[in-house]
């Protein structure tokens, strides 16, 4: 599913003073590509996601996924077309306290057609013993891969990751994008991935760079590294 | 491979409850009281009312009654003198042994001035005779009336009516309590009766003897005998005329009574609409009110659960609200969020609404019979009744549940983003720029207080109402606590009188000992009172009033009232009043209120009114003695029987009170606890703001709880005069709708208890409130203003 942006622009109202979060942004990502949006805080990339996603409305401009148009959907719309197309992770992990491991992820499948058991999605994450935990009793990193489990239950076509290693230590973190990296390598899983951590940036097949809202730089990175040969900042 | 359902969110809702059981478990409780309250009082009043309105179709139950004076008029004494010749008979009752058709004569002459004063009515003259009964329990009492022709007849509950000599009817709860079956014998006056029958009268101002609502079926019964008995008994008649409306309204008669009826009818001494006399008319106001309070009071226990419910709910949900975010970013909606909560609830509400209905089915038996034992009233059937069912269950459920889904979907509803990073600007609402008010000169503190007061203007008027309704269910519980000992208890343990010797009519010979006195029914101005005439110059019957001052000298110039009837009539100290007897006037002036609550009484020097009404000093009907007399009288009254007998009554009112005084306390500690967990919650951004600022959390503590405790604190101060003055309103509005005395009143010491338990109840709410102050960690204060 190739996404489309033609001219998307966002402006927020703060205290009565309008602010611009995305300025004319046009962006094109095929299907199957692995993107990471680079760029300062307060640069634009959570909002750029959102919209993406159907998560928020655009102030102005056009947003496609898979030739489907995004902006004029109803709420209702938006979200079955969520529940069939899309993932999303944030930087926090979100997952509710009092279900399992195994349940958190089965939350994520509510209505899909076609989707994981539990097990066999943390099983991609490499969770599968812990099924039975809770959330507290996992670290960080795990839990972000419950998390992750939980957005490809039910087999996105698109996966959304804002900031995903934003809470995590280095370590922690390359373990996350390694899985993020072989998901995408298995299942030719589209993923954007927002970040203003450059080191990240090295293991996509394209790098965005946003700042102020607009695109200022936008290119193939051909040296691709694996998640382990990066440095942290 | 498969298609996932709502199981995993049911199970989220079900841990949810798990979570919370302490909340759930007091939201059952509620719900359990609510459905029971409602239930109880609405099966028992529709059994009521539809026993009660063939009832009184059948008996063809009094509109109005007729007092009459028991002393004959000047004219109806020279009839008795000079047709009958009795020459010393004082009172129709004293007439009604001595020579029965000149008692006849006297009350067809009274019935016909009635009828040519009240125009438009039909009457019939009602005799009654009270009797005692000495019984191994101790001294029973029993009032014997009349087979009535056409008004007020006698309704056979079970068994026969007496038609030969030798047959007697009695009350059915009489009956049980003292283990007497149909076909017993029953010994009255030293004659044996078999028991034929149980009975009940309606009219309604009868069956009372000592107190002006209080009935004790276990120690006090009514009787039929059959006609031919109850003529011949030996026992001074009493009477009254029972009224049906025929041709003329309640109001008009009103009007007729008001016109000076008395010049016509010297012996008339009060007019009561049945709609206006405490027994029958509080079951008419029963019957109507009681529908609307039960549902009241359950609607406001089932609301206290809401509360409770929707506090949780929101909890709840604001802790979820990110990854309940996610799930809406991944395509989960709100209703497979929403509908396991409604749903889990729902089947947990309804379990409870259920047992509270089927637990007040069975109580609504009991209910009744209170009710019944209350007004001397058939048993009606308690049935199943849909409409019930339908209002104890549907009601609180609809509205629990539609509140609770509102409630959801407001938070819910929102865009993901929105619920993933709720925004600063948007939590900070209406609440961080208006913190800079108040006048420098206050401290910080103090201006901080006022700032979160003035913050949710709405909430702090919802904290003050709740807690002062709660305040105030309190003092009235506790103003009404041992109210009874108040009456009857309190006026005769002030006096020394243990017996009261009644003669057959007014006598004037020296009694062998004791204190000679008048006890009469008369008017003072438009209300009636007990006139008691007290010897100059005894000590049995002390008056005080309500700073302990002796009023005996009060006595000697005027009238003494007493605090019940001064409520009752308005009258103060200094008026001049009119005291009206059997035609006969005299002017006097009020000199003293007597501190004593019991009935409407009013005291007089004896002599005084002795030599006023008959022309002679020495004139008494009642001797008041300190131990059991000598010789013979025609009714003794023990003081001790009539104490106890109110106690027995009033233990179960004392219950009564008690259940009443705790039930407050509890929906005050409710209350005050939701008040004060609504306070956190309402205020939770600007708390997190100041731990972000670094405050230090007693501070936080103080600034949130010190507004609202001093507040708190102003409302009980304020409550107590508010409280006061809502007795006193109370007292007068009780007098003048039902002529009844309300003694509500609260000690110091009252007042201290109760402030101590007030500030208990705070504190609990405080503590609560401080622990989740503490409890919220710096993290998640941080977090809401990260973004
Ligand atoms: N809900 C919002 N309300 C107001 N302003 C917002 C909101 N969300 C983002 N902004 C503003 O839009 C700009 C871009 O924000 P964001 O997309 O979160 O940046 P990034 O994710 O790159 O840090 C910032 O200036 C931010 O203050
Ligand atoms: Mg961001």
């Amino acid at each position: 599913m190739d996404i489309s942006l033609k001219n998307v622009e966002k402006t927020f109202m703060q205290t009565k003073v309008e602010v611009a979060a995305l300025r004319g942004v046009d962006l094109e990502i095929p299907s199957g590509e692995f993107v990471v949006v680079l760029g300062p805080s307060g640069s634009g990339k959570s909002t750029l996601l959102n919209v993406m996603g159907g998560l928020d409305s655009v102030s102005a401009g056009e947003i496609s996924i898979g030739g489907k148009d995004i902006a004029s959907r109803s709420e209702k719309g938006l979200l079955a077309f969520r529940r069939d197309n899309l993932g999303f992770i944030f930087q926090q992990y979100y997952l509710l306290s009092t279900l399992t491991v195994a349940e958190n992820v089965e939350t994520g499948a509510y209505g899909a057609k076609d989707a994981h058991s539990p097990l066999e999605a943390l099983r991609m994450v490499l969770l599968e013993e812990h099924a039975d935990k809770y959330p507290f009793e996992l670290s960080g990193g795990e839990q972000q891969r419950v998390a992750i489990a939980r957005a490809l239950v039910k087999k996105p076509k698109i996966l959304f990751c804002d900031e995903p290693t934003g809470s995590l230590d280095e370590k922690t973190g390359k373990e996350v994008l390694k899985l993020l990296a072989n998901i995408h390598a298995d299942l030719r899983t589209t993923i954007v991935l927002v970040t203003h951590n450059k080191a990240i940036a090295s293991i996509a097949d394209r790098v965005v760079t946003l700042t102020s809202g607009e695109i200022v730089a936008d290119h193939q990175n051909d040296k691709r590294v694996s998640p382990d040969e990066i440095h942290w900042h | 491979m498969r298609s996932t359902g709502i199981r995993i969110h049911f199970l989220h809702a079900w841990r949810f409850m798990k979570k919370r059981w302490l909340s759930f478990l007091l939201l059952g409780v509620l719900l359990f009281a609510s459905g029971f309250v409602y239930t109880t009082m609405a099966e028992s009043i529709a059994a009521i009312r539809d026993a009660s309105e063939a009832y009184f179709e059948e008996t063809n139950q009094e509109d109005f009654s007729i007092e009459v004076s028991d002393r004959l008029t000047a004219s109806e004494k020279e009839h008795v003198r000079d047709v009958c010749g009795l020459q010393t008979t004082e009172t129709l009752s004293a007439l009604s042994s001595a020579d029965s058709s000149c008692h006849e004569d006297i009350l067809s002459s009274r019935k016909e001035t009635l009828i040519q004063v009240f125009t438009g009515v039909s009457l019939e003259a009602r005799l009654f005779m009270d009797i005692p009964l000495f019984r191994d329990d101790g001294n029973h009492r029993m009032r014997i009336l009349n087979d009535a022709d056409s008004i007020n007849k006698s309704h056979i509950e079970e068994g026969n009516k007496p038609l030969s000599s030798g047959e007697i009817a009695i009350l059915g709860n009489y009956a049980r309590a003292n283990d007497i079956a149909l076909e017993d014998e029953f010994v009255v006056q030293g004659e044996t009766f078999i028991v034929t029958g149980f009975v009940l009268f309606p009219d309604y101002n009868l069956p009372v003897f000592d107190h002006p609502f209080l009935f004790d079926s276990t120690k006090q019964t009514l009787a039929l005998m059959s006609d031919e008995d109850f003529a011949m008994f030996d026992a001074p008649k009493r009477a009254y005329f029972a009224g049906v409306l025929e041709e003329v309204s309640a109001s008009e008669l009103e009007g007729m009574f008001d016109q000076a009826a008395f010049l016509t009818a010297p012996f008339l001494e009060n007019l009561t609409l049945t709609e206006n006399n405490m027994r029958s008319g509080a079951i008419y106001a029963e019957i109507e009110g009681g529908h609307a309070f039960a549902l009241i009071v359950a609607a406001f226990i089932a609301l206290l659960g809401l509360l409770i419910i929707v506090l949780s709910l929101l909890k709840t949900l604001r802790a979820n609200s990110r990854p309940f975010g996610v799930l809406k970013a991944l395509g989960v909606p709100d209703n497979a969020l929403i509908f396991p909560f409604l749903a889990l609830i729902g089947i947990f509400a309804l379990l409870f609404l259920l047992l509270g209905f089927l637990a007040g089915q069975f109580a609504a038996h009991p209910m009744q019979d209170i009710f019944r034992d209350f007004y001397l009233l058939p048993e009606g059937k308690i049935r199943f009744r849909v409409v019930t069912l339908v209002i104890a269950l549907a009601l609180p459920l609809t509205l629990l549940l539609g509140l609770s889904f509102v409630v959801m979907k407001r938070l819910l509803g929102k865009r993901p983003v929105a619920l993933i990073h709720p925004a600063l600007t948007e939590w900070a609402k209406g609440g961080l720029k208006r913190f800079r008010i108040g006048s420098w000169r206050l401290s910080f503190l103090v201006r901080m207080q006022i700032a979160f007061i003035k913050r949710r203007p709405g909430k702090f008027a919802v904290f003050v109402v709740g807690l002062f309704g709660a305040l105030f269910a309190g003092f009235f519980s506790f103003g009404m606590h041992d109210m009874l000992e108040r009456t009857l208890p309190e006026y005769y343990g002030g006096t020394g009188i243990e017996v009261k010797a009644y003669t057959e009519d007014i006598t004037f010979d020296e009694p062998a000992e004791g204190e000679k006195v008048l006890e009469l029914s008369v008017r003072v101005n438009e209300t009636n009172a007990s006139l008691v005439a007290l010897s100059e110059g005894q000590t049995l019957h002390p008056l005080k009033d309500s700073r302990g001052r002796d009023l005996t000298g009060s006595l000697a110039e005027g009238l003494v009232i007493s605090r019940g009837f001064s409520d009752l009539s308005g009258l103060r100290e200094g008026d001049t009043v009119e005291v009206t007897l059997a035609g006969d006037n005299l002017e006097m002036e009020i000199t003293g209120v007597a501190d004593i609550y019991a009935g409407s009484h009013v005291f007089a020097t004896r002599e005084v009114v002795a030599e006023w009404l008959f022309t002679d000093p020495s004139a008494y009907n009642v001797v008041y003695l300190s131990e059991s007399p000598e010789v013979d009288y025609a009714l003794l009254v023990f003081t001790d029987d009539i104490v106890e007998q109110l106690r027995d009554t009033h233990e179960i009112f004392n219950v009564f009170f008690r259940v009443l005084v705790a039930s407050a306390l509890f929906i005050a500690l409710v209350v005050v606890y939701l008040l004060t967990v609504m306070l956190v919650e309402d205020h939770y951004y600007p708390l997190a703001m100041f731990k972000v600022l670094g405050y230090d959390n007693s501070i936080i503590r103080k600034i949130l709880l010190g507004g609202y405790v001093k507040a708190a604190l102003l409302c009980f101060v304020v409550g107590i005069p508010v409280a006061l003055l809502a007795f006193a309103f109370t007292r007068r509005w009780m007098a003048e709708m039902y002529e009844f005395m309300v003694p509500l009143a609260i000690t110091p010491v009252q007042v201290l208890i109760y402030f101590a338990l007030f500030l208990a109840t705070l504190f609990l709410g405080t503590m609560s409130a401080k622990r989740k102050i503490d409890k919220m960690s710096l993290k998640d204060a941080l977090a809401i203003y990260q973004e």
